[in-house]
């Protein structure tokens, strides 16, 4: 039967969750890819991931703690950036931080395998609706922003410098930015888990840049094919009983090279010799 | 947007003992000049001398260490504005939108030189769409406005970002080392280009070069940069001063 798993409660949890993460996930990936800071949401998974296990470690709800954690993680790769730390090496100093706070936590806190497996690897019947109700808000949250900065988003992924020039705050935007990013990484680390929550930022959009289309339809087709990944993973993990990290991220895989393929055997825009005339209306 | 009416000789852009480092290293050093309107200046030096960062710190990208830069537009609204952003157009020297398969068309790009002046949490209206258009369609870019900007020529590429400079109506127009990349042909369209704009629609600009042929040719005032300015003045005396013997020793210019 297709989408099985809908026949159960926690199937239609996943899905609901599953198809925020899509969205958002692919969405960001776009701009985050051309930009080169795919690392950036690996960087922030594992600030979150500290954020979980001080979660555990405290009793407070952890995905409340991740946010926190992964606010912070953005301010502090920001604020590197403000210091002259090259982004990358920013990012990796976040990632490093976040990590040891989290192993140094979940060393000292009992009976918290299960939970932090979960966290890893992601989960379909560990998603409750206290998850689903932070999944939609987060979601909303950082759909409902991408779409009213869209422009300056786009001209900062076009070209920063002249952004910058023509009078736009891209400090403040990059910084709201990575903060949309980090909110993203803790909608979709309940499902796919803090080791692939990056993938799904970095593999649709990957796939579809290869297709050479306009921004906004590289943007609309990338989370086409993550919603379908999304959906396709779910089923084969409930088939299958496999972790379903794995298994949307290696649809999206497969999609990736679906997409390679067709790229290649797309037939090469020769360039274009026009010869036009300037006449630039000054009004002076 | 009025303007006064202004003279060949009337200053638009100054720099007053502007400075600048990168930690211990000094980039730019009691830098002072003027630019006149309508001039054409040519900026050029060996790597390393500082010109991209003078043109930079004219833009507004980086703030001098110590030194002013000042405006003078005659734009009642703009009078006094550092950097005054509707003044003065940009045109970066390498931005990542030429890396093959960036997903932006011709058309997205030029859009992109409107956003400044619309603001935040606003759309672009009908009239930002025909300035678009216009531009597009004076840049003689029509018929490739919703190509990938990528898979331009580097001609056609120089003229999206010029379009997309110049879009807002700026008086100044900077290029960072507009013509690399260029093939000879489109070489000759640029700067006929220029020509134009400062003739017929009198935008002063401002260019960093390397060529010292072009130098020759098509600016009238080089400014010659070694970290602190060796020399302003006629292009045509840039032999005379044994400045082209100095760059082709550096290695780089031809």
């Amino acid at each position: 039967m297709v989408l099985e798993f809908l026949s159960y409660q926690f199937g239609v949890r996943a899905l609901i969750g599953g198809l925020i993460v899509a969205i958002t996930c692919s969405s960001l990936g776009v701009f985050l890819v051309l930009r080169r800071l795919s690392l950036i949401a690996d960087g922030l998974s594992h600030v979150a991931f500290g954020g979980i296990a001080l979660g555990l470690f405290s009793g407070i709800y952890p995905l409340y703690t991740a946010v926190v954690g992964v606010v912070l993680g953005s301010l502090g790769i920001h604020g590197l950036g403000k210091l002259r730390v090259a982004s990358d090496a920013a990012i990796a100093i976040m990632f490093a931080t976040g990590l040891a706070i989290g192993i140094i936590l979940i060393s000292v806190t009992q009976n918290v395998a299960v939970d932090v497996l979960s966290f890893l690897f992601g989960t379909i019947l560990g998603i409750n609706q206290t998850d689903i109700y932070l999944a939609i808000v987060l979601g909303v949250t950082v759909i409902s922003i991408l779409l009213l900065f869209w422009k300056e988003w786009v001209a900062i992924t076009i070209d920063a410098e002249f952004a910058r020039v023509s009078g736009l705050p891209v400090s403040a935007l990059e910084l709201v930015f990575t903060i949309l990013t980090g909110l993203t990484v803790v909608v979709a680390m309940r499902l796919v888990g803090v080791l692939l929550v990056s993938s799904l930022i970095v593999i649709p959009a990957s796939a579809m840049i290869q297709l050479k289309m306009p921004f906004r339809k590289t943007v609309l087709s990338a989370c086409g094919i993550a919603v379908v990944s999304v959906i396709a993973g779910l089923q084969l993990s409930f088939t299958y009983d496999i972790a379903p990290g794995g298994s949307i991220v290696l649809v999206t895989i497969c999609c990736f090279i679906l997409a390679a393929i067709v790229a290649r055997l797309l037939p090469k825009i020769p360039k274009k010799s026009v010869q036009g005339s300037w006449d630039h209306q000054c009004n002076r | 947007m009025s303007l006064t009416p202004t003279g060949n000789e009337q200053v638009c852009l100054t720099m007053n003992n502007v400075w600048f480092a990168y930690g211990a290293n000094t980039i730019l050093e009691d830098v002072s000049l003027s630019i006149r309107q309508e001039e054409i200046v040519g900026i050029a030096g060996p790597n390393g001398s500082g010109k991209s960062t003078l043109m930079k710190i004219m833009v507004g990208l980086l703030k001098p260490d110590k030194g002013t830069v000042s405006f003078t537009c005659h734009i009642g609204e703009c009078e006094g504005m550092y950097p005054c952003r509707p003044c003065i157009g940009y045109v970066p020297q390498n931005p990542m939108i030429r890396q093959e398969r960036f997903p932006v068309t011709t058309r997205e790009i030029v859009e992109m030189g409107t956003f400044g002046q619309i603001g935040l949490f606003r759309r672009m209206n009908s009239d930002t769409r025909k300035a678009v258009d216009n531009a597009i369609a004076e840049a003689g870019l029509g018929n490739v406005q919703h190509e990938l900007f990528s898979d331009l020529s580097g001609g056609q590429q120089q003229r999206t970002l010029i379009a997309r400079a110049l879009v807002g109506s700026p008086h100044i127009i900077a290029l960072d080392e507009p013509t690399n990349g260029v093939d000879a042909q489109s070489k000759q369209e640029f700067y006929s280009l220029v020509s134009h704009l400062n003739k017929v629609h009198r935008i002063t600009v401002l260019m960093i070069l390397h060529d010292l042929p072009d130098l020759a040719a098509h600016v009238e005032r080089v400014i010659f940069l070694q970290r602190k300015i060796i020399y302003d003045g006629p292009s045509a005396n840039l032999n005379a001063e044994g400045l082209w013997d100095l760059m082709v020793r550096a290695g780089k210019i031809t």
